[in-house]
């Protein structure tokens, strides 16, 4: 199982937001992809996805992702977008079920089979106990446990996601991160977008940096995760270490100080007398 | 629950239908209906025949289908717009539909062609619907919120060209547009009945089809495309699908209101959001409907007949009060 | 002395023919705001060059066709009626002749009360006072007694028949169900005296009933609205009708019943109820 991306770029408007990208992704891998604001990182996922066009070429095994029609490429890659549907009155294992849509036939009833993917799927997701509730009388982080309950019901191959752990609580963002990593053990390849370039240098197993649309750095987390880089992509200081918690890269942001710039406030506040 | 409102509906169905063929000026025991139904060709008189068969049964056939249209219909634009109140004329199909019929009947076409009024009504829907679509169009696709206000625009139009021809029309011809845009059963025609079966049922069937689809599509169009929908070719089918069930319905049986608003509305309430459910349901539950509006419209006033329309009307009022009451802020 | 008295004399007794006379000086310029029948009659009264206006109307008499318009029948302009200065209004809706009359302007509607001609004997009336108005009582009078005599001819000629049930029903296109003339309306009153019996007289006014009932009471006799007997013959359901499978559907001009021409629409309806009683000769 292998998706690549050869020269992938990216217009809107006259704009050039994404260009040159060249990656390969391998089943049982986790890339994390990072990037200040803007950098590019929703594009190139949507790129990948196919959901929208542009030069370039991404093929999955081999196969021009373009070209295949929607439903097939829906049976072997899927994406989990960033915002979240709060009005939704299905139940959580009606909606997980409509993962399933690309596997069905147009009219019928869910097979064995679909039934099996989905308890599988909400089974990893450790939300059984939901499967009766109506999904808007959820929380946050439960409502994005299902939708992706819902995307591994598909039973992709390669799975993209758009900040996952986005307006989750630490102890969410973690039990998502593991569950990620779980998956590629069955050899899938899983991409996200992810702010937190911590969490994304504790789980991955490659990191790609991204800065006005091109690629900067693409490799293991302990080669992209440096001062230097740093400071040329996001423009602040850091400290790198190893964690002890996680024995992965760890940065350590120093706070921006303002030395050089003329203090608007003379006489009033100094930053260096922040304790 | 599901299967609870499956029975209670299949009950209405089958009471309206023998209601339906049993009342009128000369009532026929439902007893009888069924034994004639299962061979005994003696439990009808010949005359009782001919009312029933060659004027009941093609009125329920007939109220059965546009019911069954008009709530499919509802219930899909309601899906599609993502709006409670949204019905089958949201896109102006009632209007275009008027407007062709009083072109019809003041040009004097309809004398004597039983063609010329239905087909009127049929084009004046096509081509309203035609106008929205193109009217709304841009150049990433044609968004549901100006499909809406181009069927507000449009639909406003038609009513002031309706209106003109009602005013410069004499006065029989006056009565005869009035009452057609009231929607009324009593044209049901062979005819029409031929053409109306084909187009509603494939309808519903290409409707069922996509229900998934219209599921899916609510958690946006972008998380859709990756879960092998393309939305705006689903989008397509289901608008397509609807304005020609719509329109053929509305060609002969005129522009009947609150059918397609209130059915898959209720259903909502009680079968929740899964399309393929509702769907289904509320086309049972929009020919139960009808039927028995159609009932009331004939016996209501005995021997004068009411438009049906105007009983659907009426019944919108306390559903509406009732969506008052509940409050409609969900 | 004396001369002053005969002047005094002279003037009195002239102001007072003039008065009488001014009084007695019929209106010579008339607008008819309302139905056809107005403008018949002062037509039959030989005054159709008093007329000045009309209103349009598709049933208006060919004779004033070139005449100006005040506007549609259900719907005459004050403005367009006051412009031709009438000194006479005949037929305008309620509305109108308080707004008439407000700027001083006479007129006059028939049918009584509620201004609405319904029957034979209120088209009488109103022939008979149109023509005092316009100061022609006697040839008024020789009209309706002519239209009477007529009348009174058909119906002593159909009398002691037995009466057949028939109906008058007005349908616009192969489908859907008629409207039917109940009592109370002149398509009703022509059914009796031609020699009939309305099959719809239990209900009031123009009704839709629906085919079902129209097929239970089964008129013998048919009467449709002019260029409607396809509607009638080509029905899906209502051409199982006896009168229409035997040939006994008539076509009547409905413009002709609150008219002049009643005593025509008479003729031809007792002549489609009674037939054998017009094959006997005169």
């Amino acid at each position: 199982m292998r998706l690549s991306a050869q020269g992938v770029g990216h217009r809107y408007r006259e704009r050039v937001v994404l260009s040159g990208v060249e990656l390969t992704v391998a089943g049982g891998e986790l890339l994390a992809v990072a990037g200040p604001n803007g950098a590019g990182k929703s594009t190139l996922l949507r790129r990948l996805s196919g959901t929208l066009r542009g030069p370039g070429v991404v093929l999955i095994d081999g196969a021009d992702l373009s070209r295949l029609p929607s439903r097939a490429l829906a049976q072997r890659l899927t994406m989990l977008e960033q915002e979240v549907p709060a009005d939704l009155a299905f139940r959580v294992e009606e909606l997980v079920l409509l993962g399933r849509h690309p596997h069905r036939a147009r009219l019928g009833p869910p097979s064995p089979r679909d039934r099996a993917a989905v308890h599988r799927a909400m089974e990893a997701m450790g939300i059984l106990d939901l499967a009766p509730r109506p999904f808007s009388q959820l929380s946050g982080g439960e409502r994005r446990k299902v939708l992706l309950a819902a995307v591994l019901a598909q039973e992709p191959q390669v799975l993209l996601l758009d900040e996952p752990t986005a307006h989750l609580d630490v102890h969410h963002q973690l039990e998502i991160m593991s569950l990620l990593s779980r998956l590629t053990g069955d050899g899938r390849a899983v991409l996200c977008a992810l702010h937190d370039l911590n969490l994304a240098a504790a789980f991955a197993h490659r990191l790609l940096l991204l800065k006005d649309g091109r690629v900067v750095a693409l490799g293991p987390p302990g080669e992209v995760l440096t001062r230097e880089l740093l400071r040329d992509v996001f423009g602040v200081e850091a400290v790198v270490t190893r964690s002890p918690a996680t024995g992965r890269p760890f940065a350590h942001f120093f706070i921006p100080t303002r030395a050089a710039a003329p203090n608007p406030w003379p006489e009033t506040i100094h930053p260096g007398h922040l304790a | 629950m599901t299967g609870t409102v499956y029975l209670v509906l299949g009950a209405l169905l089958v009471g309206g239908v023998l209601a339906g063929l049993g009342l009128g000026t000369t009532p026929i025991p439902a007893g009888r209906l069924l034994a004639y139904a299962v061979g005994d060709r003696d439990a009808l008189s010949p005359a009782e025949l001919l009312i029933v068969g060659r004027i009941r049964l093609p009125r329920v056939l007939f109220g059965l289908l546009v019911g069954g249209a008009l709530a499919v219909a509802g219930g899909v634009m309601q899906g599609l717009f993502r709006n409670p109140l949204a019905s089958p004329y949201t896109l102006g199909l009632a209007g275009g539909a008027s407007a062709g019929a009083a072109v019809v009947i003041t040009t004097g076409l309809a004398q004597g062609r039983l063609w010329a009024l239905p087909g009127g009504a049929f084009l004046g829907a096509a081509a309203s619907a035609l106008a929205v679509g193109a009217l709304a169009r841009t150049r990433k696709g044609t968004p549901p919120l100006a499909l809406i206000l181009a069927g507000i625009a449009l639909a406003s139009l038609l009513s002031a060209v309706t209106g003109a021809l009602i005013y410069f029309a004499n006065p029989q011809e006056k009565g005869a547009i009035l009452v057609w845009t009231m929607g009324g059963l009593d044209r049901a025609t062979p005819a029409a009945l031929a053409y109306l079966v084909p187009l509603v049922v494939g309808g519903i069937v290409v409707v069922l089809a996509f229900a998934r689809d219209l599921d899916i599509l609510a958690l946006g169009d972008e998380q859709a495309s990756h879960m092998g929908i393309v939305p705006g070719r689903v989008r397509f089918v289901l608008l397509g699908a609807t304005t020609i069930m719509t329109a053929a319905a509305v060609a002969t049986a005129g522009p009947i209101g609150f059918v397609g608003l209130i059915v898959p509305h209720a259903l909502r309430l009680v079968l929740g959001p899964s399309h393929a459910r509702l769907l289904a349901a509320s086309a049972l539950a929009g020919g139960a409907f009808l039927v028995w509006a159609d009932l009331g419209a004939r016996l209501v006033l005995r021997p004068v007949e009411l438009p049906v329309g105007l009983i659907t009307a009426f019944l919108g009022v306390p559903f509406f009060l009732y969506l008052l009451r509940r409050g409609v802020a969900q | 002395m004396k001369v002053r008295k005969v002047v005094l004399t002279f003037v009195a007794v002239a102001v007072v023919l003039g008065a009488f006379i001014g009084a007695a000086t019929p209106p010579q310029r008339v607008v008819v705001a309302g139905i056809p029948l107005y403008s018949e009659i002062l037509i039959s009264l030989g005054l159709l060059d008093r007329i000045v206006g009309v209103a349009d109307s598709p049933e208006n008499p060919p004779e004033v066709a070139g005449l100006p318009r005040v506007g549609p029948v259900w719907h005459p302009s004050l403005e367009a009626i006051v412009a031709l200065s009438p000194d006479l209004v005949l037929g305008p809706p309620p509305l109108l002749r308080d707004q008439l009359e407000s700027l001083g302007v006479a007129t006059f509607s028939g049918g009584g009360e509620d201004m609405w001609i319904t029957d034979i004997l209120e088209v009488l009336a109103t022939i008979e006072q149109v023509g005092q108005l316009m100061g022609v009582a006697r040839e008024a009078q020789i009209l309706t007694g002519e239209i009477a005599k007529a009348i009174l001819a058909l119906e002593a000629k159909v009398l002691g028949r037995e009466r057949p049930s028939a109906a008058v029903l007005y349908l616009y296109d192969p489908a859907g169900a008629p409207y039917v003339a109940g009592r109370g309306t002149p398509e009703d009153e022509v059914i009796s005296r031609g020699g009939g019996v309305n099959a719809f007289r239990d209900l009031d006014g123009y009704v839709q009933v629906g085919v079902e009932t129209i097929l239970a009471r089964d008129p013998a006799v048919l009467f449709v609205g002019t260029g409607q007997r396809d509607n009638l013959v080509r029905h899906v359901t209502l051409s199982v009708l006896t009168a229409v499978r035997e040939g006994r559907v008539f076509e009547i001009a409905a413009s002709h019943l609150v008219s002049t021409r009643v005593a025509e629409v008479l003729e031809a309806v007792a002549r489609a109820l009674h037939p054998a009683a017009f094959a006997e000769g005169k």
